[in-house]
């Protein structure tokens, strides 16, 4: 089953870390339904790195580069956000790797 | 029409600090956003009425300045006529309203700027400053607070905006990062705020995009950052980076980004100089759009 999330419709505007963090919360708790996949639409808004950062870079984190794949499509994206949003995902998920490394 | 240079923002410094004992100050002729926002910022915190004896009374009346800081304008001016080119000073006090604020700012340029990306660059910049200037213009002992304010000058094909406050300063809100302070004994720390990845906060959850980006835009968009905080200011543009230390200090931070009108902005290209690390391939990441 897929789920579309407006994201505009949620928040006025795509930045600040708190916003993010919002965002997050939410995108987690529809994440852990089981078998659902989520479609989130940016309506092509502006997105801030901190926005980026806390909402999608730590879903990333918090799944696994694999899940995240599986569960989450990001659809209607400018260029430049899809650009922080890799960034951002592979700050996160590398940071953890390279930490998951360091300790075992 | 020239970039702000160093000098001048040191002797407008020292002007201010003139204030504390002689209760006036002589201003340059030729006022910029950045002498608005730091006379303001400086009035509100100390509690002084602002008395604006110059030519750009009724331009500092247009652009709301007393309005901002919670003061009575001295004459009443038609605010209608600005045409784009100014940016009303605006008080930054918590982060619900900079989202907000960072879309007003953009489009307000939207009349100079060359094409809707330069506008969506402005928008996310000053998010991430705005954001910034929240979270570091207090202590915690009042409430946050900020100005921002803008020009654009078409003629002269530059723009400025500047975002000033009074809080703890870049060097204490870095100290907070144990990592960083053995090089903060021997570093400029407005230079290090403007590095990707430099950040207040430890263990390196958050990243320090604010001025990273508008050093970015700066530098690959043939414009000017300054940072100015205590005794330290901090210059970027296209072939050049200065620090320098200031006799007088400024007791908080504020920033002065300005632009070449004729250049669009673009902060994709800024992300993409972003450093990535090699532990994911662009194969791991090229199917998560749709």
């Amino acid at each position: 089953m897929t789920s579309l999330v407006k994201i505009s419709d949620h928040f006025d505007t795509l930045s600040s870390r708190g916003l993010g963090a919002q965002a997050r919360a939410e995108l987690l708790s529809k994440v852990n339904e089981e078998g659902i996949t989520i479609t989130l639409d940016f309506n092509f808004e502006n997105l801030s790195p901190s926005f980026a950062d806390e909402f999608i870079g730590i879903v990333a984190l918090n799944l696994g580069l694999v899940d995240f794949k599986k569960k989450i499509k990001m659809i209607n994206l400018s260029e430049s956000s899809k650009s922080i949003i890799k960034h951002v995902i592979n700050r996160r998920v590398s940071q953890n790797k390279e930490r998951h490394e360091l300790t075992h | 029409m020239d970039y702000t240079f160093i000098y001048q923002v040191k002797q407008f410094i020292n002007e201010i600090e003139k204030l504390k004992t002689d209760h006036r100050a002589a201003l340059p002729k030729f006022l910029k956003p950045f002498h608005f926002a730091t006379l303001a910022a400086y009035c509100r915190k100390s509690n002084t009425k602002l008395d604006l004896n110059h030519e750009a009374l009724s331009y500092a009346v247009r652009m709301g300045l007393f309005e901002a800081i919670d003061q009575e304008p001295p004459v009443t001016v038609n605010r209608h006529s600005q045409n784009g080119n100014l940016i009303e000073a605006t008080a930054v006090v918590c982060e619900d309203t900079i989202h907000k604020s960072s879309i007003n700012i953009s489009e307000m340029f939207a009349n100079c700027a060359k094409d809707k990306e330069t506008i969506s660059s402005i928008e996310i910049m000053m998010a991430e400053l705005l954001g910034n200037c929240v979270h570091h213009s207090t202590d915690g002992s009042d409430t946050p607070f900020g100005l921002v304010c803008g020009q654009a000058w078409q003629n002269g094909g530059i723009a400025q905006i500047c975002i000033a406050d009074k809080g703890i300063g870049i060097r204490e809100s870095l100290a907070g990062n144990p990592e960083l302070q053995a090089r903060l004994e021997s570093s400029n720390s407005c230079e290090m705020a403007c590095e990707y990845g430099i950040t207040g906060k430890p263990l390196g959850n958050h990243s320090g995009y604010g001025l990273a980006v508008a050093k970015g835009l700066a530098k690959n968009f043939d414009g000017k950052l300054l940072v100015v905080s205590g005794h330290e200011i901090h210059a970027a543009s296209k072939n050049q980076e200065k620090s320098s230390v200031m006799d007088c200090p400024w007791d908080g931070t504020f920033i002065i980004f300005e632009w070449n009108l004729n250049i669009p902005l673009n902060v994709t290209s800024v992300y993409d100089t972003f450093p990535t690390s090699d532990t994911l391939s662009e194969d791991d990441l090229y199917d998560i759009f749709s």
